[in-house]
């Protein structure tokens, strides 16, 4: 019985939830490696991801111990986990003294694998040796000269083409194995259909062996699927399995080997662990609402009253500390959302291509480009000195490739390559600054704007840029509601999206804004801006029944997370009725700014090295180096959000633990705005929390590696060394610095001030935030400081009041300043 | 003997970068602050060494009437070349291996071979030579074991096992030649005189031996083929350890050649030997890391390259050329293996060529000539005399035909910044020519005399197989003709002779750190 191409190839598609979604490294967007398996509960998932892969989902059990020793995880916080996940004999006493069951041994495995384990071997390593190289070569966006023959005939088509002459594969199958690959079918699909048949693999196991077949080289399958689409995969197995066939072992398939086990429960080990998790994360959500629900540290900062700007940042936890640090300052208020800003767009920058500049969640729905904005004539010459730059690059790559070219250029080029390598390392400031020099004369800045679509008053027009002006109005109106701000408008507004420098880091995207798809946030800031000012649109908002005053203006900003600097952009769009007033906010931001970069400076290696005075120029310094591996810590530690208004968390410090997101429940009875922020925002956090979650937990599989052995491959990763898999995920030096973890993995905690018949409502409305919270991958507390207090939703879907004043869940006294102490410790190390 | 001051300076500028490697492990934190510092000290003690060397009053240690080490003009340059490139890459490492538990080990390793190389570079005793030799060697082993990860122990293998060979066959020809004649001094008369002492110059006389033997060693050491594997292995170290690698222990092998450069030239079968794995070095080199989609594997299958271009070179009696390669060379990949971070920012997919390419042609010609004839005219240098200069000056009219070619493919309208490029172009190509001028002039003294005809040979070498790897890249361009067969070929492989080989399975981080 064989399976028809068709069937074989729509199972090949359904293997794909093995892998991790994964994005080019230049624009990386954090993702939940399990993503493929959130239809499981958490511990379900973990027990499918061990046995296919042998990858962790939680730390081990001796980290949760040294924690419970530090007192991180208090006794009732373990006690009150015990009662809540704990099943059968599994006490407290077991979990602290019991023995360490260990890792879930993979167990799941292809005919390669099965090969090796009962003959020995390295059968399968070779295979995915041969298959990560082509895997390279055909997904190359422009690193090697030496283009893949046929490559347009995609991975399969170029190999089946080429394999009777690869060495690679004679090596491995030998001259007549590598004769037999012309006897496969033509397509790719019909090449799976017959391989699948001639290695034996059972109807019902196709789909198995498929997955098992893929988490072999996850990183380049993946990249393969997002690239190539589903052909793409079809190809990559149909290639896995000939190897395997060809290269046949005497030996038949067990089938009972093919798939995890089932209908045997989630293992003890797993279940342990799940428990010890649940302790750590409630003894952090105890902490985080007596934070809340405790009477500000600065309740300066925390008054209302009326302010001089409003000040809209994005919900990434860094803001945090911006806007702690800024309220200090003055009278201001500040908003937290999503730093998209709501724009669904693409945006092309004035020499770029259009790029999604939305959450990946969102589809794109209009492209924004910047445009000149002042005299055409220093436009063109921008345009050709931006043109030459891109052909000195080119004629540089020349030399270093082309033959006969690199031996005089290299002889040539190292008398200033060599002097340029020392600044770089011992002036990395200087190196800063001149490398800005010649780029600004490379490329002269000019004033530029948004291009946000045709005015209302404007002439029609078919060009598909921008946004029609009732979209416009449609989109401004969006924003503001969802970020609650729809009366009370201080005279200056002011959208401050954010973005990272760092130097000689593949991984820069990985700081940027989350919410923009790994880019900077400013594009987004610009474009809103510019969209409020314009009087169409504000008329527009009028009728809907916002009314802006004609004395507000709204000014677009980008916080710069490595050195904490905030740079206003469009400046030459304010009115001088607005200037001084900007100019007043600048120097506030300007001295938040600062204390912020002295706060961080103290939880970086090497920031608060003894005897050395902490200053934000240090902050400076990482940003320009090209040796440094950790420019900043980027969302590290992130732990929960707070959905709420900003009189929740006002002059409370949380440690840039929290993403804050902007919510009056009271002036969204409907819970429209709510609905927005829980099947957006939310779910990006969880993606974050994850990203981070997963890389920490076991690096090697979910994680990237080590930065000093980076090696950036085929323009869109990385490789830990020469070769195998295309790393995924974040690098080691993102979540843990010299064997010490910095991050703390939990599952993302929301806390919604809203009542809880409102969410009940919405999540029965909303299948996929349904999903997350039944199977334990976000935890969601709601409710308020008020007299109904705090509730958990529990994964059947009831309430449990929890927090300070329930009956549940009165934490220990030495829960609460263990969870301080091991905060200190860790922000110290 | 007496130590001079200046002696003494010597001392510390060989010795100081092992110390305080060895130290940075025993000194708690570990963090590497001591290896640089010494290191920077040495070259500080270096820079001294210079200046008396350019005063003909080099430094120099003597056991009796044998002279072991002295900081020639040559030895002196290379000396201070060394320790300034591993003082940089230390002084990186301090930062970017901070999260590095096992970052003492790349210290005392980088340490221990920089020192090594310094001796190599100004000994003047085979023996203190060959000792030296080893100890590269054993350092380097151990700079690329680093963390202890498959991957490492694999490159580190196969590193102890290329090694192996150069060096049983240097430390044995040392070891005959001890026997024979007593004591070798490498100093061009010196070795002037052993030459002419055996005049039946064979592969089983005393200078045949040691002349197959000083090829053996260079080419492991240089990673010619067929020793060539190791090198593209080391990939799998930190990237400090790979900047120091490719700045200053690969060109181990030209210094070798070149200060025994009498015993080679007496030999064919050492020079045709070293010849041979030149031009195979450079062809495979660069097809190989035109095939990379990594871009830490194309840098060190272009170094292969690089290295076959100055061995040749080197054997030829190209002397002042190959150390003005080798300098330059190691600081051009120095800085392209720190900065391998920023790869993507200048990596897009190639854009379709629609420039119109008769007009192109013209202009790149005529850019080439005015330049490489402006250089002629203005500098006069001694590099463009005779054949081996016409073919050095074909390899400058390569690459600056082939930046002005790739420069005009994306300027399909032009300005008045082509023409500010292009005298941008002309103004670095002399400066490039005079400063490598000045640099030959000034350590000719070091250099002996070898025969002009043997100049010529290896300057034929070159160019034929520089045309040869045009005309393979010309082909594989074309994807039609009779020859598209061999080209895929050609491109499998390149594409499998720089396979990493076994993919590592995935280990645990405590076994790492373990």
């Amino acid at each position: 019985m064989t399976s028809s191409p068709a069937v074989v190839r729509a199972r090949a598609l359904a293997a794909t939830d093995a892998l991790p979604p994964t994005f080019p490294i230049g624009t990386f967007v954090a993702a939940n490696p399990l993503h493929g398996l959130e239809h499981h509960t958490f511990e379900d998932a973990a027990a499918v991801a061990a046995a296919t892969s042998g990858a962790r989902s939680f730390l081990t059990e001796r980290d949760y111990r040294e924690l419970y020793a530090s007192g991180r995880i208090g006794a009732d916080d373990l006690r009150r986990a015990v009662r809540r996940r704990g099943r059968g004999s599994l006490g407290v006493a077991s979990l602290l003294d019991g023995d360490d069951p260990g890792n879930v041994e993979r167990s799941v495995r292809t005919l390669s694998e099965q090969a090796d384990h009962r003959l020995g071997g390295d059968l399968a390593d070779r295979i995915d040796a041969v298959l990560a190289t082509w895997c390279a070569a055909v997904l190359d966006e422009g690193q090697a000269d030496w283009v893949l023959p046929h490559r347009e005939l995609g991975l399969y088509g170029a190999w089946r083409r080429l394999a009777p002459r690869d060495p690679g594969l004679r090596r491995l199958v030998g001259r007549a194995g590598r004769r037999r690959v012309v006897d496969l079918p033509e397509q790719a699909a019909e090449a799976l259909s017959v391989l699948v048949a001639a290695i034996g693999i059972p109807e019902h196991l196709v789909t198995d062996y498929f997955r098992a077949s893929l988490r072999r080289l996850p990183g380049w399958a993946a990249a393969l699927s997002r690239t190539g689409g589903h052909d793409a995969v079809v190809g990559f197995l149909a290639i896995r399995l000939a190897l395997e066939h060809l290269a046949r072992p005497e030996l038949d398939l067990d089938p009972d080997q093919v798939r995890p086990p089932r209908g045997t429960g989630v293992p003890a080990a797993i279940e342990r662990l799940a428990v010890w998790q649940e302790a750590l994360e409630l003894g952090y959500r105890d902490h985080l609402l007596a934070v809340l629900s405790d009477p500000p540290t600065d309740p300066g900062a925390a008054a209302g009253g009326p302010v001089e700007a409003t000040v809209v940042v994005c919900i990434d936890v860094r803001s945090e500390g911006l806007r702690r640090h800024l309220e200090e300052t003055g009278p201001y208020a500040t908003v937290g959302f999503a730093g998209f800003f709501g724009l669904p767009v693409r945006v092309a920058a004035l020499d770029g291509d259009p790029v999604p500049s939305c959450p990946v969640i969102v589809e794109p729905r209009a492209t924004l480009i910047e445009v000149p904005d002042g005299d055409l004539r220093d436009a063109q010459r921008r345009q050709d000195r931006h043109g030459a730059t891109e052909a000195a690059w080119d004629a540089r790559h020349e030399a270093k490739t082309a033959p006969a070219a690199p031996f005089a250029f290299a002889e040539a080029a190292g008398w200033v390559l060599g002097p340029l390598a020392a600044i770089n390392t011992l002036a990395p400031r200087a190196a800063h600054r001149l490398r800005r020099a010649v780029r600004r004369r490379a490329e002269p800045q000019i004033p530029t704007r948004m291009d946000v679509g045709p005015d209302v008053g404007g002439p029609a027009t078919s060009d598909p840029v921008g946004m029609l002006p009732d979209e416009q109005v449609l989109v401004a109106h969006g924003a503001l509601t969802t970020m609650g701000m729809t009366s009370d408008f201080a005279p200056l507004v002011m959208f401050c999206g954010h973005r990272s420098a760092t130097t000689n880091n593949p991984f820069a995207a990985a700081l940027d804004c989350g919410a923009c798809a790994g880019k900077a946030g400013g594009p987004n800031a610009r474009a809103l801006a510019e969209l409020l000012n314009r009087p169409s649109v504000r008329a527009g908002l009028a009728d809907s029944g916002i009314a802006v005053p004609e004395t507000t203006w709204f000014v677009a900003a980008e916080h710069e997370t490595t050195t904490d600097t905030v740079q206003v952009l469009d400046r030459h769009r304010v009115p001088a009725s607005h200037r001084e007033r900007l100019a007043s906010l600048e120097a506030d931001l300007v001295v938040a700014g600062e204390r912020l970069a002295v706060e961080r400076m103290g939880a970086l290696p090497g920031g608060a090295a003894p005897g050395r005075i902490v200053s934000a120029g240090s902050a400076r310094r990482r940003s320009a180096d090209w040796a440094e591996p950790v420019p900043e810590w980027g969302l590290v530690r992130n732990a929960a959000v707070v959905v709420g208004p900003r009189s929740l968390t006002a002059g409370r410090d949380l440690q840039r633990r929290v993403f804050l997101h902007s919510h009056d429940p009271d002036s969204d009875p409907d819970g429209v705005a709510l609905g927005t922020i829980l099947t957006g925002p939310l779910v990006v956090g969880h993606w974050i929390s994850s990203q981070y979650y997963f890389s920490t937990v076991d690096p090697d599989r979910h994680g990237a590696g080590t930065k000093p052995l980076h090696n950036v491959v085929a323009g869109i990763g990385v490789l830990e060394g020469p070769g195998g898999d295309l790393r995924v995920g974040l690098p080691l030096e993102s979540v843990q610095f010299a064997g010490e973890r910095v991050h703390e993995p939990m599952r993302l905690l929301a806390v919604v001030q809203a009542p809880r018949d409102r969410l009940d409502r919405l999540i029965s409305r909303n299948a996929a935030v349904a999903r997350l919270l039944d199977n334990g991958w976000v935890r969601l507390v709601a409710g308020s400081n008020g007299p109904d207090g705090w509730s958990e939703r529990l994964r059947d879907g009831t309430w449990e009041p929890c927090g300070r004043g329930s009956d549940a869940s009165a934490p220990s006294a030495g829960s609460m300043s263990g969870g301080s102490t091991g905060d200190a410790a860790t922000e110290v190390q | 003997m007496r130590w001079s001051t200046l002696d003494v300076l010597l001392a510390v500028a060989v010795l100081a970068p092992a110390v305080g490697g060895l130290l940075s492990v025993v000194l708690p934190p570990r963090s590497g602050r001591v290896a640089s510092s010494a290191t920077a000290l040495a070259l500080l003690a270096a820079a001294v060494v210079v200046v008396r060397a350019g005063q003909d009053e080099p430094a120099s240690w003597a056991s009796g009437d044998r002279l072991m080490v002295e900081a020639d003009r040559l030895g002196a340059l290379l000396l201070a070349f060394v320790l300034a490139a591993t003082s940089l890459v230390q002084a990186y490492a301090v930062r970017s291996l901070r999260g590095d538990l096992l970052r003492h080990r790349f210290f005392a390793a980088s340490g221990v071979a920089a020192s090594a190389t310094a001796l190599v570079v100004v000994a003047a005793d085979l023996w203190v030579m060959a000792v030296a030799w080893l100890v590269v060697s054993a350092a380097t082993v151990a700079l690329l074991a680093h963390d202890g990860r498959s991957t490492a122990r694999a490159a580190a293998r196969r590193a102890a096992v290329t090694f192996l060979v150069g060096d049983a066959a240097l430390l044995a020809a040392t070891v005959a030649a001890g026997a024979s004649t007593g004591v070798v001094t490498i100093r061009p008369d010196a070795l002037e005189a052993l030459v002419a002492a055996d005049p039946a110059v064979g592969p089983l006389s005393l200078v045949g031996l040691l002349a197959v033997a000083v090829a053996a060693a260079a080419m492991t050491r240089s990673a010619l083929p067929p020793a060539q594997r190791w090198l593209p292995m080391s990939v799998a170290a930190p990237t400090p350890s790979s900047a120091v690698l490719h700045a200053g222990i690969v060109n181990g092998g030209g210094v070798l050649l070149v200060r025994l450069a009498p015993v080679m030239a007496a030999s064919r079968l050492a020079t045709g030997v070293a010849v041979a794995g030149g031009c195979a070095g450079v062809l495979v080199g660069g097809a190989v890391a035109r095939t990379r989609p990594d871009v830490k594997s194309g840098l060190a299958w272009s170094t292969v390259a690089q290295m076959g271009f100055m061995v040749v070179q080197a054997v030829t009696g190209l002397l002042g050329p190959a150390l003005v390669h080798m300098v330059a060379h190691g600081m051009y990949k120095a800085n392209l293996f720190l900065g391998s971070g920023s790869t993507l920012a200048h990596t897009h997919p190639s854009r379709p060529d629609t420039a119109p390419r008769a007009g192109r042609a013209a202009i790149a010609a005529a850019v080439t000539a005015a330049t490489v004839g402006s250089a002629w005219w203005v500098v006069r240098p001694s590099s463009f005399v005779g054949p081996a200069g016409w073919v050095f000056a074909g390899f400058v009219a390569a690459t600056v035909a082939q930046l002005t070619w790739a420069w005009l493919r994306g300027r399909p309208r032009r300005s008045a910044l082509d023409l500010a490029a292009f005298a941008a172009l002309l103004v670095a190509v002399i400066a490039a020519v005079a400063l490598a001028d000045v640099l030959k002039s000034w350590i000719a003294p070091s250099l002996p005399e070898v025969d002009p005809g043997l100049a010529a040979a290896g300057a034929v070498a070159l160019a034929v197989t520089g045309l040869v790897a045009l005309a393979l890249s010309w082909s594989a361009r074309r994807r039609s003709g009779p020859l598209v067969g061999l080209v895929d070929r050609a491109y499998l492989w390149s594409l499998h002779a720089g396979d990493p080989g076994r993919v590592a399975p995935v280990m645990s981080r405590a076994e790492v750190h373990r």
